[in-house]
């Protein structure tokens, strides 16, 4: 059984429930990032010995396993950066100003209002800076984008759109070829971010067809701090640099400097080489069992059976159907506010989050004004986590009634 | 106004946390508070203004402090049972009494509470401010209540003196 793999979780009675915010690691990665610091450690790249070459092989085969789990093809480059907040974070500052002075016409930024703030924040402050214009296109009350407003906010002003792949809330896979395709059609460059997908769905860069691609190695059962930016190289290529220091540079004088090519114009500084290889084991791992198609089938069944125990319990509203979502469900008890009813499931050993979820917007925009409680499933949930969590839920709603 | 008299803050503390320690299953405790929340007169919605905000980013608490005859009037309030609760609590060990009296109170009742959920890092920070906060407020209303009294006998001294005592 899967759960196995997980030493945190082997060793807990708790169920943890929590995986979207962040997962727990597999042996597998736990091992690699240890092992590496025990008998690879080194700074990768210029090493002049054995240790370094053979951490800098290390490191760059990370980057060519991450490249093809994520059906990456040469059109793509891989950055390594802390995460994808990190990675949109650079594609706000670097990209939006090259495409906005491309065409001065194209100004807007198009968003949804399902994202999480890491996909809403930069844009909109960035636009700011820059003097451009945040369209954010509504959701409907399952957490889908309207995709009549979406087709309407695109136009031969709109320089970038950027949605998620799977969000972070309801669980929604997002029809992101079509947005990515409509939005290529307007003219617009195409962010997606997949910080929640990559722990949850298979995914083909190619086939998407995005500009930008982002996802967060903790979110997929690698380690913190470590994240991935796919990003076409011919756009990577005329960005400019947004962090400058070591690594990056190719010829430094004392008025000017000539930096180095991708990816490592865009890798500033010692790269996380360690959690970059730990990453890669991560992928490995997820091959291993059967990959992304295997963990995406398991996911869909242990979500029906959720949703099902959901549905069955009085007094669990659902805001949005759980039975379309992947693997990430909120829900609220009738008269308990998200804080209380997750304090009492925490008591219970059974850990979800509670509140806003980073992502106020769409909170506001739903009328959730207390948030919600979300359970998030990850590899090594089971069918008897969810029998815990259904009876801890009766506990809570029975409570004080004899 | 209800006078305070009976147990100190301090005996007030030890009452609760007796009472509090005898419920062994985290769950009966976050009910137990839960219970004690639903008694909390709390701030009608229309007077929960920005300025009495305590907020956090899960939950939000409210909080008016006056003094009133050198006594300490505490009203608080939450959008969360568990922590109308804990203000209960507050509320019970404080409100109505001498502002001295609060200002120089050892009041650890929450620190000792083990509700992880309820008081990690940040809220058991969040509870010291606002804890913080009520004993500065009564100890410079106490102050000054001392300082007028003072004033008060002396201009009654001065009356006399003028009377020719």
């Amino acid at each position: 059984m899967w759960r196995n793999d997980f030493p945190l979780i082997r060793n807990r009675q708790e169920v943890y429930l929590d995986s979207a915010a962040t997962t727990q690691k597999p042996e597998a990665v736990i091992r690699t990032v240890t092992d590496l610091y025990e008998s690879c450690n080194a700074n990768v790249h210029r090493s002049p010995h054995r240790l370094g070459r053979g951490m800098t092989e290390l490191y760059e085969g990370a980057r060519s396993r991450l490249s093809a789990f994520f059906g990456a093809g040469d059109d793509h480059c891989l950055i390594f950066t802390r995460g994808a907040t990190e990675s949109v974070n650079l594609v706000a500052s670097s990209a939006l100003p090259l495409l906005f002075s491309r065409d001065p016409k194209r100004r807007e930024v198009v968003v949804t209002a399902a994202e999480h703030h890491s996909n809403f924040v930069p844009w909109q402050q960035q636009c700011r800076r820059l003097g451009g214009t945040l369209k954010v296109v509504p959701v409907d009350a399952e957490g889908m984008p309207d995709m009549k407003a979406f087709s309407a906010a695109l136009s031969g002003r709109t320089a970038l759109v950027a949605f998620a792949h799977l969000t972070n809330v309801f669980g929604r896979v997002f029809p992101a070829e079509e947005m990515a395709k409509l939005s290529h059609r307007s003219g617009a460059a195409v962010l997606v971010d997949g910080a929640q997908a990559a722990g949850h769905l298979p995914v083909s860069l190619e086939e998407l067809g995005c500009d930008f691609y982002c996802a967060s190695g903790h979110k997929m059962y690698g380690p913190n701090g470590i994240g991935l930016l796919f990003g076409k190289r011919e756009l990577l290529e005329t960005m400019e640099p947004w962090q400058f220091g070591g690594e990056m540079v190719d010829r430094v004088y004392e008025d000017c400097t000539l930096f180095a090519e991708i990816p490592a114009k865009f890798e500033a500084g010692t790269p996380d080489y360690i959690q970059a290889a730990g990453l890669a084991a991560a992928a490995d791992y997820l091959d291993h069992l059967g990959g992304m198609e295997a963990v995406a089938k398991r996911e869909r069944a242990l979500t029906a059976r959720l949703a099902e125990g959901l549905r069955e319990r009085k007094g669990i509203l659902l805001p949005a159907s759980p039975e379309a979502s992947c693997g990430i469900v909120s829900f609220l008890a009738d008269g308990l506010h998200p804080f209380d009813a997750a304090a009492l499931l925490d008591a219970q050993g059974i850990e979800t989050r509670c509140g806003f979820h980073c992502a106020q917007p769409l909170m506001r925009s739903l009328g959730l004004s207390e948030g919600t409680v979300r359970i998030s499933l990850g590899l090594y949930n089971t069918e008897e986590d969810l029998d815990r969590l259904f009876a801890a839920l009766d506990r809570i709603m029975g409570r004080g009634r004899s | 106004m209800r006078q305070k008299t009976g147990p100190s803050i301090g005996e007030a503390q030890e009452r609760w946390r007796e009472e509090f320690s005898g419920i062994g299953d985290e769950f009966d405790r976050y009910t137990w508070l839960m219970a004690l929340g639903e008694g909390l007169r709390g701030i009608p919605e229309k007077e929960r203004t920005q300025d009495l905000l305590f907020s956090g980013c899960m939950s939000r608490v409210w909080m008016r402090l006056e003094e009133k005859d050198g006594r300490l009037s505490l009203r608080t309030d939450s959008d969360t049972l568990i922590l109308r609760g804990i203000l209960f609590l507050l509320e019970d060990l404080l409100d109505e009494r001498t502002c001295a009296e609060v200002g120089s109170a050892k009041i650890d009742l929450f620190r000792e509470m083990d509700l992880e959920s309820v008081f990690n890092g940040t809220r058991k920070k969040g509870m010291g401010s606002l804890v913080s906060e009520i004993q500065k407020f009564a100890r410079e209303r106490g102050d000054d209540f001392g300082k007028e009294k003072r004033d008060g006998n002396n201009a009654v001294k001065a009356g006399r003196n003028l009377q020719g005592d």
